[in-house]
């Protein structure tokens, strides 16, 4: 199987929220990462480098960080 | 020596046209410096019967058009119509086109292939641009408009630089991802991300149908 | 309208609240914008509106992979 492929389906299928976003955050340019990423009832808006502070320290919020970035199929 | 026959359309009634306007005018020095045949309708002689007379009397190989529109129509002074899908399609026949004019390549763009034009480059959605207030009296000078408008109309100097379609569409490709990734760096300024988004859009909803081998 | 789309013009006005104040948008025959304006339209939900959402949904989408499509292109 083509490597590309296959790491798109592992991508795809394999990889939870969490890893899904890591791997996306590393690889995003150094000036894109004080964007607003997310923003949560209480909380407010949350830039991608606060929702990797968040979610790097598997926190509650960050659950909260990673159901919206999936549902708007940003991770 | 054969020398390419050109009709630029540049309407100069609202902000947008304004700054069209002003970025066309590398393309028509261009022009004037190739000593190709250039025919400009600008301002208010961008309007319906001017631009079928001319066509008519100058036969232009390449139409640049500038200006505002939507999915079957390019407009000119005032939004009036100058080409449309249902009405007078067939004086786009045997010319290459490039309209920077928004949506015109959903629908009006692939029906002037089918009624044979060469080439037809433009957007299938609104091309956005971002632009200083400060600058707004001089849009020559800002260059955050530039950025935009200088990528787009890289497909008209590739043309009057003897380049076919196919390679005129891939500079200005280059030219939209040569600003972005200029952007995606470290050193770009924090405000600077506002054009990010708008640049990316442009240069996916720009395309080039019919004839990529074509020149001028 | 749902939850989802309301989070989103949530998101979208946030982000359009770090648009520095001397920069607008053409948007075709539709007009143009300042902060302000975009902001209005976003949360009126109306043609602008929606089209704004729609190009700035588009690019968080596109993040997962911009570095290496641009790259891609080099």
């Amino acid at each position: 199987m083509d490597i590309i492929l296959y790491d798109k389906l592992c991508y795809n299928k394999f990889m939870t929220d969490s890893e899904r976003f890591l791997k996306i955050y590393a690889n995003l340019p150094v000036n894109l990462r004080n964007e607003i990423i997310v923003v949560l009832p209480d909380v407010g808006p949350m830039t991608w480098n606060i929702a990797y502070l968040e979610i790097s320290n598997d926190t509650k919020l960050s659950k909260k960080i990673l159901e919206k970035l999936s549902n708007f199929k940003i991770i | 020596m054969y020398k390419p026959t050109i009709l630029v359309t540049i309407p100069n009634h609202d902000d947008t046209t304004r700054y069209l306007f002003a970025w066309s005018k590398p393309v028509i020095k261009l022009a004037h410096q190739e000593k190709d045949k250039i025919t400009i309708l600008k301002d208010k002689q961008a309007n319906l019967k001017e631009f079928t007379n001319t066509v008519e009397k100058i036969q232009p190989s390449f139409i640049f058009f500038n200006g505002h529109g939507n999915e079957t129509t390019i407009t000119g002074h005032n939004n009036q119509p100058l080409v449309d899908a249902d009405t007078n399609i067939e004086v786009l026949k045997n010319r290459i086109v490039y309209a920077l004019s928004c949506q015109s390549a959903k629908k009006l763009g692939p029906k002037s292939i089918k009624q044979g034009t060469k080439t037809y480059m433009g957007y299938t959605e609104d091309f956005i641009f971002v632009y200083d207030t400060n600058k707004k009296k001089h849009p020559e000078k800002d260059q955050t408009a530039g950025c935009f408008l200088s990528a787009s109309n890289q497909t008209a100097i590739s043309l009057l630089e003897e380049k076919t379609t196919g390679q005129a569409y891939a500079d200005s490709q280059n030219s939209f991802q040569k600003t972005i990734r200029s952007l995606l760096t470290s050193e770009s300024k924090t405000e600077q991300s506002s054009m990010m988004r708008f640049l990316i859009w442009d240069m996916k909803h720009q395309v080039c149908l019919g004839n990529q081998d074509a020149k001028i | 309208m749902t939850n989802t789309e309301k989070n989103l013009i949530e998101l979208v006005v946030s982000r359009l609240q770090t648009m520095p104040e001397n920069l607008a948008i053409s948007i075709g025959s539709e007009g143009t914008f300042k902060k302000k304006d975009l902001i209005k339209h976003v949360k009126k939900s109306d043609s602008v509106g929606k089209k704004i959402v729609k190009v700035e949904l588009d690019y968080l989408r596109s993040l997962k992979d911009i570095a290496q499509s641009v790259l891609n292109n080099v």
